[in-house]
């Protein structure tokens, strides 16, 4: 009989604390546990969050900038730890300073992409005295940006660090000289990259891709300092919903969360399932 | 190379610089005026930043003990054990981590103030610990799967008992793993905002709460200051705990 | 090990005395060695260096009280109460707090605050008007809170780059259209920007008096038409051409400090001034209020039902409203607020410091303000445009 109680500890946290606090969510967006809720159905709380549009553009564009952001960080990411792996084993201990935004705690970076995209910011002024802007106007708004601009780059930064050290903890165990035969059989440099490299990483990569994704879809702190609530990340409208309304709104704010937490928990499958065929597939 | 070191030192370079700016608007490239205003008020205020990094401190480490707590054991029956469905309670443990904080923490939130939990610190460190336990789950496995379970036979067989097994064997050769752990729950802890607003309540004092309001003024040069304080305490603690865990592990080994 | 941290951790929790004094002097024995919690919103540097400061420092001499500051917008706090009250939290961790308007009127219909107490009070007793202190936006004190201070909406310029500001919400228009890009308010229901719907809502409407007898659907419905006509005839020309608006005051500041907005506003007349002190803006920021009237507030803190130190609490708002602390308040390097006192009421040697404060070279002169002051409109109608605003102006359905 395999001594199964040894998992006690642990099922202490996740059984109650998590999968406890996951149920409550549910409860409560049905309106439950809450005295100042009068719902006539304990489908209100959905049915408010599916009818206005304005909800439903906040999904969409935690969507989009989830999406954006890890795209950009999986492909920037990639680039980079291509790059130093290739570089002399000498150099290989200098490169930690990529590391740096992984240390970086989210409202750190949020606030340094806000003094170097705003529009009176470092990048600004920059751009003025290359000329290619002339006045503090011509320089996009990025920071209040509609499009989210600022949080998909405040995202891209710290993710970018986080793809680049999955990758080249990967690629180390990648045999350079595949990449010598490869250029002894005429390859280019690009055609090494995506033939022998690229699927190499692919696994990884898309691991790495969903994390991120789950987790610039939820998150609260970056969007908080960065963004604005209209349209506005399903963070925001969950911390708008349950610390500035009155009680019996609450409901709908737990709705949002049970939406969030299925969306999460699909990519979450997902991600579980191709890293664990990774586990087995040995490496 | 140059590159790497500029593109990811540069913008730590520009804080440090706005900490001692004074006046520093469009377009100029360096800052207009100069003084040393943020020195001032971390001196003014000096007692009241120490106590909320403190308490900031002390929350991450009963959080990383706590950690400790949960994953220890069942780390060690994960890396050794292999029956049907381990992969998914693997995975449905280190659930936790992966997905939104928000949908597990503000669900929880009202049984916390039931309990009495919120607006303290020992509940703070716990949900903390919540969601960045698996972390040092992960850790710890890997750790595990690295001390062959035939030198704990041989001990058991010369006479140890579970505690000395624990203390004089299993500890040492987790080491690196306990470390890496310990690094990433304290500096997810550490560096928390929502959780800690939450749970907390205001009345935890914690350092990202402090710095936060900083972060939305019109007061560049503070903020840069302060948040400079806030990165530096993780990265001197990587650096401590890097230095003696290879020193020691050197003496032991 | 653990468990003695563990242990100390549970302890981490506030001390707190004997509950329920009756009155003034009961309330001054009990609080000593006390810790009282003040919640406020945490927006401004200034306002927070004098409560760490003067605030925390007399109190600790005078009553030996240490005070602890937290920073919270108050409908967040107001909601934090109202979580406690369902949860049956009896001993919470908020005993004072600043706060006025809509988040009083939420908190008293949801019964969160410990009162009757203002008239236990002797600086209030002594030194206050009752009538002037009455009414807060309309809706009853009736003691449940105390008396702060008074705050007048200004607007905030550079005369260095705007000779003549426009001076009525006409000619504000016309200038927000031929500076189109230059003008905005933060997005209600900041406190700055709802002020800023409230003040064009008087303006386009015909004034605050119809409006002071409580809430009339049918009055707001007519009237609000020519309001909304002038927000949306001014969206075009705002800053970002109003895809986005600061999302609250500090974001407004941000901007007109970096020069990406030309107008500022603040419901906070001296804040022009402080900021002048600290080197942040250059002195030829200037002040001005509109020529059809600005709004006035007074503002006010009080106790939490719940609070775990009253007498505490209590000692804190009588000192906040004694005469020292309104003087020093009143002082622009430290706040700059107005007072609250019955100048009559005084001894002839503060009413002479009050008379001899220099508020700032870019505060307007109290008669000024005092001339062109309308009082803030009823609670109800301040959610009801803030809840409009959302739905027509910025299309939140």
């Amino acid at each position: 009989m395999k001594p199964y109680y040894k998992l006690l500890p642990a099922l202490l946290p996740f059984v109650l604390f998590f999968a406890g606090g996951i149920v409550l969510t549910v409860l409560q967006s049905l309106g439950m546990m809450n005295p100042l809720v009068h719902y006539t159905s304990m489908w209100t709380a959905y049915k408010i969050v599916l009818t206005h549009s304005h909800f439903l553009v906040s999904i969409l564009f935690s969507f989009y900038v989830a999406l954006v952001s890890s795209t950009i960080a999986t492909v920037l990411g990639t680039l980079l730890a291509y790059t130093m792996w290739k570089l002399p084993l000498r150099l290989h201990a200098k490169t930690v300073v990529y590391k740096i935004p992984l240390v970086l705690p989210h409202i750190a970076v949020a606030f340094i992409t806000m003094i170097f995209l705003s529009r009176s910011g470092v990048f600004s002024s920059l751009c003025y005295h290359l000329g290619i802007t002339a006045t503090m106007e011509a320089f996009p708004n990025l920071i209040f940006s509609r499009y989210g601009v600022g949080e998909i780059i405040a995202y891209s930064i710290k993710e970018t660090s986080f793809v680049a050290l999955m990758a080249v903890s990967v690629l180390m165990k990648f045999d350079k000289r595949y990449l010598q035969t490869a250029r002894q059989l005429g390859a280019g440099e690009i055609r090494i990259f995506f033939s022998v490299v690229l699927p190499h990483l692919k696994e990884t990569l898309t691991t790495t891709f969903l994390i991120l994704f789950i987790y610039s879809f939820g998150a609260f702190e970056i969007p908080y300092i960065l963004g604005n609530s209209s349209p506005g990340m399903l963070s925001l409208q969950v911390y708008d919903y349950y610390f500035k309304h009155d009680l019996s709104q609450r409901p709908v704010a737990m709705a949002l969360l049970v939406i969030l937490f299925l969306v999460s928990s699909l990519l979450a499958y997902l991600y579980f399932k191709i890293s664990n065929k990774l586990d087995k597939g040995g490496m | 190379m140059a590159g790497l070191w500029f593109v990811f030192l540069f913008p730590l370079v520009v804080l440090v610089i706005y900490s001692f700016a004074g006046r520093w608007t469009f377009p100029s490239l360096i800052p207009d005026t100069m003084n040393f205003r943020t020195l001032t008020y971390f001196k003014a205020n000096g007692y009241k930043i120490l106590t909320h990094l403190g308490s900031s401190f002390l929350y991450s480490i009963v959080a990383v003990v706590l950690s400790v707590f949960y994953s220890l054991v069942p780390a060690e029956f994960l890396s050794r054990a292999d029956f049907k469905g381990k992969k998914l309670v693997e995975s449905l443990l280190l659930a936790p981590a992966v997905l939104p904080v928000m949908t597990f923490s503000v669900g929880i939130h009202i049984i916390f103030i039931r309990l009495g939990l919120a607006d303290t610190h020992f509940g703070v460190a716990l949900i903390l610990s919540v969601y960045s336990y698996p972390y040092m789950l992960r850790a710890l496995i890997s750790g595990y799967k690295t001390i062959h379970p035939d030198a704990l036979v041989c001990a058991r067989n010369l006479g140890a008992g579970f505690w000395q097994i624990l203390w004089e064997i299993e500890i040492p050769m987790l080491l690196p793993a306990l470390t890496a752990g310990s690094s990433i729950v304290f500096l997810v802890a550490f560096s928390d905002y929502f959780l800690v607003f939450l749970i907390g309540g205001g009345s935890v004092p914690s350092y990202s709460g402090y710095l936060f309001p900083f972060l939305n003024s019109s007061d560049w040069s503070l903020a840069s200051g302060l948040t400079l304080l806030f990165i530096l305490l993780p990265v001197l603690l990587f650096v401590v705990l890097d230095l003696t865990v290879n020193r020691l592990y050197r003496k032991w080994m | 090990m653990i468990f003695c941290v563990v242990l100390f951790l549970f302890s981490c929790q506030a001390q707190s005395p004997e509950q329920v004094p009756l009155n003034y002097d009961k309330a001054l024995k009990q609080a000593r060695g006390t810790s009282v919690n003040f919640y406020m919103w945490g927006g401004s540097a200034t306002i927070n260096a004098w409560v760490d400061g003067y605030v925390a420092h007399s109190l600790k001499d005078k009553f030996d009280i240490t005070l602890n500051r937290v920073p919270m917008d108050a409908s967040v706090f107001v909601n934090k109460l109202l979580t406690e009250k369902q949860a049956g939290k009896k001993k919470g961790a908020i005993d004072l707090m600043w706060i006025n308007g809509e988040n009083f009127k939420n908190a008293r219909e949801a019964d969160l605050l410990h009162g009757p107490v203002a008239n236990k009070l002797p600086s209030v007793t002594h030194y206050i008007d009752a009538k002037s202190v009455a009414f807060d936006f309309g809706f009853p004190v009736e003691n449940y809170e105390v008396p702060y201070g008074k705050a007048q909406f200004v607007f905030i310029y550079d005369a260095a780059k705007i000779p003549t500001p426009p001076n009525s919400f006409a000619s504000l228009k016309t200038w927000i259209m031929e500076n189109p890009g230059k003008f905005t308010y933060p997005q209600p229901p900041d406190f700055t920007g709802s002020a800023f719907i409230r003040q064009v809502f008087y303006a386009t409407t015909g004034g605050h008096e119809q409006y002071m007898n409580g809430f009339d659907e049918q009055l707001y419905v007519e009237k609000s038409k020519a309001f909304w006509a002038y927000l949306k005839e001014i969206n075009p020309y705002l800053w970002q051409k109003a895809d986005a608006y600061p999302k609250d005051i500090a974001a407004l500041d941000l901007l007109f400090e970096r020069g990406e907005v030309t107008l500022n506003m603040s419901y906070h007349q001296a804040n022009a001034s402080n900021k002048i002190m600290e080197g942040k803006y250059p002195d030829t920021v200037r002040t001005f209020v509109m020529s059809g009237g600005s709004i006035y507030n007074t503002h006010f803190t009080a106790i939490a039902f719940n609070s775990p130190n009253i007498a505490g609490a209590m000692v804190t708002a009588d000192f906040l409203a004694s005469p020292a602390a309104q003087l020093s308040k009143n002082t622009p390097k430290n706040w700059g607020d107005f007072t609250v006192l019955d100048m009559a009421k005084l001894d002839d040697k503060s009413k002479k410091a009050f008379a001899e404060l220099d508020l700032g070279v870019a505060t307007l002169p109290l008669d000024v303000l005092n001339q062109h002051g309308v009082p803030e409109i009823p609670a109800a109608y301040l959610t009801r445009l803030e809840a409009d605003w959302l739905r027509i102006i910025l299309g939140k359905k």
